[in-house]
C-alpha cells in the first residue's frame, strides 16, 4: 500500500540528516550545560554567571534536589539519552526512535516547572537553567515536528 | 559498515567523555573547594559596631532564626563592648530557606535601621528568637517590637514589605553565597573566613592575635 507520495504507508518518513543533526547538537547543548551545573553541585564551586545574578540563590535553593540528587544530573542524563536516540536512529533507522519521540514533553514540563519555581518562588533566574530550558523546549517542538510530519505521510490522504 | 559503526559509536562517547571531563575540570577550576575570603570589608550600607576605621573588621553572617546564631549573640556584644573602637563588627544577613521568618526578620531589622534602630531591633529580635519563631504568622510581632523601640509603625511597616529592603537583604544573601557560606554564623576577620569559635575566650584570642598584626 502506497500513498499519494509513493512511500510506503508503513514507513515512515525519515527525518532530514539535517533535523537529526540539529536535535543531537541542542541535546548536546543540553547535556554540556547540566554536566557543568553537575559539576559544580559535587565540587562545591561557584558558578561563573554573568548578567545574570540568581545562579547561586537558584542551584542552592531546596528546589536544586530531588532525594538529595541534583536536579542537573537528571537533566544530565535526560539529553544523555536524547544525544543516543539520535545516534541510534543515525545508525539503525529503527522505528524504536519514533516511540520514544513523545517523551520529550516530560523534559519541557520538567523546565516549565523549574522556570516557574525561579520567577515565582526563588524570584531568582539562573543562567544556565534557562540554557537547559531553551534546550529542552526546542528537543519538545523538533521531536513534536518530526513524529508529526511522520503520521502525516503514513496516513493515506484522501483523494481529491 | 562495521567499521562505520564503531567510529559512530566510539566518537560519540569519546566526545561525551570529553565533555563530562571538561565541565569537571571547569568547575574546579573556577574555585573549587570553600572560597574563604570577601572582598568589601565594609561597605556604606553595612551595619556596623564600633568604629568603621578599625583595623580589625569582623564580619558574622547571620541568620535571626538560627539558635547558633543566638548563641553568638551575647559573645559578640561582650567583643563589642570591651574592643570599642579597635575593632569593627558588621552584621550581614543570610538567611536560610529553612528557616521560615528569618527573612521577615532581616526586613524587620532593616526597616529599623531606616529609622536608626537596627542593632536595637536585632537585640530584640534575638532576644525574643524562641517567641517569634514558632509563632504562625511574625509580622505582628515585629510591629509590636517596633512600637516598644519608639519607631513610628506606618513607616516601619511599609519598609518591611518594600523591595529597596528585600533588595538590601538579597545583597548579603548574594556575597554569602558567592563566599561559599553554607552555614550560619559564619565569621570572617579581615576578609578571611574563620572556622567559629567555640567559646567567648577563644574568640577574643583570634581577634587579640590579629589587633597585634595590625599594630
Amino acid at each position: 500500500m502506497t500513498n499519494s507520495n509513493g512511500l510506503s504507508a508503513s514507513e515512515p518518513q525519515k527525518p532530514s540528516n539535517r533535523t537529526l543533526i540539529l536535535f543531537g547538537a541542542i541535546a548536546f547543548i543540553g547535556f554540556l550545560d547540566s554536566a557543568y551545573l553537575t559539576a559544580t553541585h559535587y565540587a562545591g564551586s561557584a558558578l561563573s554567571c554573568g548578567f545574570f545574578t540568581g545562579c547561586e540563590q537558584v542551584t542552592s535553593s531546596a528546589y536544586s534536589e530531588v532525594f538529595g540528587i541534583p536536579i542537573a544530573l537528571f537533566g544530565s542524563l535526560y539529553y544523555l539519552f536524547w544525544i543516543c536516540a539520535a545516534i541510534f536512529y543515525y545508525d539503525t533507522r529503527s522505528h524504536l526512535f519514533f516511540r520514544a519521540l513523545p517523551f520529550a514533553i516530560l523534559g519541557f514540563i520538567a523546565s516549565l516547572g523549574l522556570m516557574g519555581i525561579q520567577i515565582f518562588i526563588l524570584d531568582a533566574i539562573c543562567l544556565y537553567c534557562v540554557i537547559s530550558a531553551t534546550s529542552s523546549t526546542l528537543i519538545f517542538i523538533i521531536a513534536y515536528a518530526m513524529r508529526g510530519a511522520r503520521r502525516s505521510l503514513t496516513q493515506p490522504r484522501p483523494a481529491l | 559498515m562495521k567499521k562505520k559503526r564503531v567510529a559512530l559509536w566510539g566518537g560519540t562517547i569519546l566526545i561525551l567523555v570529553v565533555a563530562v571531563g571538561g565541565a569537571i575540570w571547569i568547575a574546579n577550576r573556577d574555585g573549587g573547594g570553600d572560597v574563604t575570603t570577601i572582598e568589601n570589608l565594609i561597605r556604606a550600607e553595612d551595619h556596623v559596631k564600633g568604629s568603621a576605621s578599625a583595623m580589625v573588621v569582623v564580619t558574622e553572617y547571620s541568620d535571626f532564626q538560627c539558635p547558633a546564631c543566638k548563641t553568638y549573640y551575647p559573645v559578640i556584644q561582650t567583643l563589642a563592648e570591651e574592643y570599642g573602637d579597635k575593632v569593627a563588627f558588621v552584621y550581614r544577613h543570610f538567611p536560610l530557606p529553612q528557616h521560615q521568618h528569618a527573612k521577615r526578620a532581616a526586613y524587620a531589622a532593616e526597616a529599623a535601621g531606616k529609622q536608626g534602630k537596627f542593632w536595637e531591633m536585632h537585640d530584640k529580635i534575638f532576644d525574643n528568637q524562641d517567641a517569634w519563631s514558632r509563632a504562625e504568622s511574625a509580622e505582628g510581632i515585629f510591629l509590636g517590637y517596633a512600637r516598644e523601640l519608639g519607631l513610628d509603625e506606618d513607616a516601619f511597616a511599609q519598609d518591611s514589605a518594600s523591595d529597596e529592603t528585600a533588595i538590601r537583604v538579597k545583597k548579603d544573601l548574594e556575597e554569602g553565597r558567592q563566599a561559599r557560606i553554607n552555614a550560619t554564623p559564619t565569621f570572617f576577620i579581615n576578609g578571611s573566613k574563620i572556622e567559629s569559635p567555640r567559646s567567648y575566650d577563644e574568640f577574643k584570642r583570634i581577634i587579640s592575635e590579629r589587633t597585634a598584626k595590625t599594630q
